[in-house]
Order: C-alpha cells, then structure tokens, then sequence
C-alpha cells in the first residue's frame, strides 16, 4: 500500500514539475557604449564526459539561468563543435588540464596538447583560433601562472566558486588577476562556474560588450578586455568604469538565478525524492531476514 | 517465475529512476520528464547496464545459486539500496544547501558509508545466495568491487592523470 502511494506521488509529482516550467521571460536586449551586453559562461563541462548534462539539456539550463553564450570545456579533448540554438550560442573549448596548471581554451578548432610550458600551449591555442583563458589560479596553479605565462593569456578566471570555500581562496584569486592586469593592462576578467555535476551554470558569470552575438563576437569582446566577472553574490571585477556599468546586472541577475523555478516545481521536486526514498527504502524490506547487515552464521 | 522476474523489473526501474532523478536534481535543481528522460539515456542505463552484465558474471552460474536468476539478480540489486538513499540524500543536499563554497568534498566523502554497507551486503549475498564460504565469498565481493570502482578509476583518471605526471616530475625529477 505504502509503495503504491510513493509511486503515485512520484509520477503526478513529476507530471506536476514536468507543466510548472516555465519557459524564461526574454530579456529586453542590453546596451552599453555602443556594445550589446550579454552573459556568458566560459568553463562548463558537459556529458560524456565529467559534466552532468549533455550539450541540449546544458543549453536549456544556461538559458534558464539568463545566459547568452556558454563554453563546453572537457578536460583535455575537444568534444563539441558549438552551435547556435537561437536562444543560448555554444562556443567549443577545452580545459587543458595541464601538470600543475589548467588554462581554458574557447573557439579553439582542434584539441590542444597539454604538454609544455604555459606559453607555448597559449600560443597553440592562439594558433587554433581561439582564446587562451586562466582556470582557477588558486593554490598551486597560481604559483604555475608566472609573470610570462600570464603575458600570454587572454583572460583570467577572477570569479570561481571557488572562492567561496574559504578567504584564503578568494584572496589569492583577487591577487592573480592583479598579478595578471600588472602584466597586461587589457586582460579579460572571466567569471565561471566550472560545472559538473552541483554548482549550477552561471553562478559565477561573464558579461561581455560585444559587437555582435556570435563567435568572432564573443571572443573579439575577450581579446580586447572588455569584460567584467560576475560572482554568486553580485560582486564584479573588471575594468573600473566597466564594471561600475555592468554591477547592476550583476547583482540582478544573479538574485534572478537564485530564485529559479516555481514554488510547485520546488514541491514536485521534494514529493519526488521523498516517494523515491520510500520506494528505496521499502524494497529493501522485501530483501530475505538474514540478508543483512548481520553476521550470517 | 514471473513473479521473480517482475520483481527484478520492478527494481531495476526503481534504481534507473533514481540514479536519473539524483542527477537531473542535482545538476538544475528539479527534475522534469524530457530531463528524466535524458538523463536516464545519459547515466542510469549505462550505469546499470554495466553492473547488470557485472551481476551476471557473479550470478550466472545455475548451480552456484539457491534460487532462480530472476530472483538471484533481484537479491544482487538489492544491495543497490545503500547508493540510491545516499544520492537522494545528495541531491536534497545539493539543492538544500546551495552548494556555492560548500564543501561538496566532505558531503562526497560521506559516500563511505553506502561504499562499505553495499560491500557488506554483497559479502552477505555470496554467503546465503550463493553459498560461498567467507574466505570465497571475501574473494568474490572483492573482485566485484574492484571491477565496478576500477571502471569509474578509469574514466577519472583519463582527466586528471595529467597531474599524475606532474606529481611524478616533481618526486623523481623526470
């Protein structure tokens, strides 16, 4: 009787989420100094590999969440070609995951080596057409990113979840971009969320003034620095006057993803795990008495 | 026999939902069918699939079992139910708590104890299913183990063996 309510509750509850979704209210388009203005998410990884969500279900999210362009970076390969679904513009990338360092490549058109000095694989992915971005330099891989290895980046991650694990995190990222910018004045700041499985996309961002919502576009807006990172809880890092501009957006848009979903989605999702729990739990219950955890004689 | 069989059934559907649910949760913070749908394709039917065949290489043998296969697949993935309350609990977690800064390590490293429980459970099943001795019925659960966990050691590795050869230049200063 008990399994037969869980079941019941667990499909009207997912029929329930499955009709509460609501497509995401479109944005009026955003201008800034001549430049349309949009969010991005540059370091997602996406199924078959170490990412949750295949390259559909990782577009929806991103839309859902209020981006514009995402990244699919894989460790060490180059799995997605990119696409244009209308509503979210997918740019291929790689997370070269290197000894000690990793660096993320976006617009690349062929998987890059992780073999080298950091210079070297920057101008590989240079050479492959894309743009040659820090990844988390925290700890370890702040120490690799020394003064000529950030001379040939493009960007650097200054906004990571990361940084919300402890100060010493957050301090050393805020320091890396400095370390970066004192190197090269127009580096890009490039907010990310590093997806895989929690941590939703876009919980730290990239806004970006772009001359046009495309690939050249998008990575033009990196090359020339004219971004702003944008962390979980509405903090900017950029260029002074940028990421004054750009602020507002931020801190909106990262409350709007905070609050995605409907309050019957949210209770359809709880009726969901709470049935499957019931269900997990009771079908033990029909496991045989001395097959358990007891010492069999 | 059908109702062994419907019983297996029943079950292997219970833990593709589950796995697909935690994940799809996890990942967006709700689960809809066309996303169920996806990630059942995605993760639950290869995973599943994988300790299926696995099951069957333990179990295939009719003279090794005191019961039918049907019943004996069923009793195997019962000790499935350690895993799937640990990635309900997870996935509540995860939306929960908003796992920004975190320490999904540590919530990760709670997985010991469904890791030990389910082991447990197999070394239970060897000895009262299959009639094993302990010293077999230890052999055998361990195989089991080691075949699972090295597949998922594989796939891991492929990302991260880059550090691996890092950590190897800086020990032996190849």
């Amino acid at each position: 009787m008990v399994r037969r309510v869980a079941a019941a509750a667990f499909v009207v509850a997912l029929v329930a989420g499955t009709l509460a979704e609501q497509p995401p209210v479109p944005r009026a388009e955003r201008r800034l100094n001549g430049y349309r203005a949009i969010a991005g998410d540059f370091h997602v990884h996406g199924y078959p590999a170490d990412g949750a969500l295949p390259a559909g279900e990782l577009a929806r999210e991103a839309r859902r969440r209020g981006l514009d362009v995402i990244a699919i970076t894989d460790h060490n390969r180059l799995v997605s070609r990119g696409s244009d679904t209308g509503a979210v513009l997918i740019l291929p990338g790689e997370e070269i995951t290197m000894s000690q360092a990793d660096m993320v490549a976006v617009g690349i058109d062929r998987t890059i080596d992780w073999r080298g000095p950091i210079a070297e694989i920057a101008a590989r992915v240079h050479a492959a057409g894309g743009v040659a971005i820090a990844a988390h330099p925290v700890a370890g891989s702040a120490r690799a990113y020394d003064a000529a290895a950030l001379s040939s980046l493009d960007g650097i991650e200054a906004a990571h979840p990361v940084m919300f694990m402890n100060e010493r995190y957050r301090a050393r990222l805020r320091d890396s971009y400095r370390r970066a910018v004192a190197r090269r004045a127009g580096i890009a700041a490039m907010g990310s969320s590093d997806f895989h499985f929690t941590a939703p996309i876009g919980v730290c961002r990239t806004y970006l003034l772009v001359t046009s919502v495309d690939a050249p576009g998008v990575l033009e807006a990196i090359r020339a620095g004219r971004t702003v990172a944008c962390d979980a809880h509405g903090g900017v890092v950029g260029p002074t006057a940028l990421a004054g501009a750009v602020a507002p957006w931020c801190a909106a848009d990262t409350a709007a993803a905070r609050a995605v979903g409907t309050f019957t989605q949210r209770i359809a999702t709880a009726i969901v795990l709470l049935a499957l729990a019931v269900l997990a739990a009771g079908y033990g219950s029909s496991v045989p008495r001395r097959m358990t955890i007891a010492t069999p004689k | 026999m059908l109702i062994p069989l419907r019983a297996f059934a029943a079950r292997l559907v219970l833990i593709v939902l589950t796995i697909a649910c935690a994940a799809a949760v996890a990942a967006t913070g709700r689960v809809t069918l066309p996303l169920l749908l996806s990630m059942v394709t995605a993760w639950a039917l290869p995973l599943v699939g994988v300790q299926v065949a696995l099951a069957l290489l333990v179990i295939g043998r009719p003279a090794a079992r005191t019961v039918g296969l049907a019943r004996g697949l069923d009793l195997f993935f019962a000790t499935h139910g350690p895993w799937s309350l640990w990635l309900l609990a997870f996935a509540a977690w995860a939306i929960a708590t908003s796992p920004i800064g975190q320490p999904v390590r540590t919530a990760q490293f709670t997985a010991i104890v469904p890791l030990a429980w389910t082991a447990r459970l197999i070394y239970v099943f060897h000895r009262e299913v299959l009639r094993c001795d302990a010293r077999a019925a230890l052999r055998r659960t361990a195989l089991h183990q080691a075949l699972t966990w090295g597949i998922a050691a594989v796939v891991a590795f492929d990302s991260l063996w880059p550090r691996g050869v890092g950590l190897w230049e800086r020990w032996f200063g190849a």
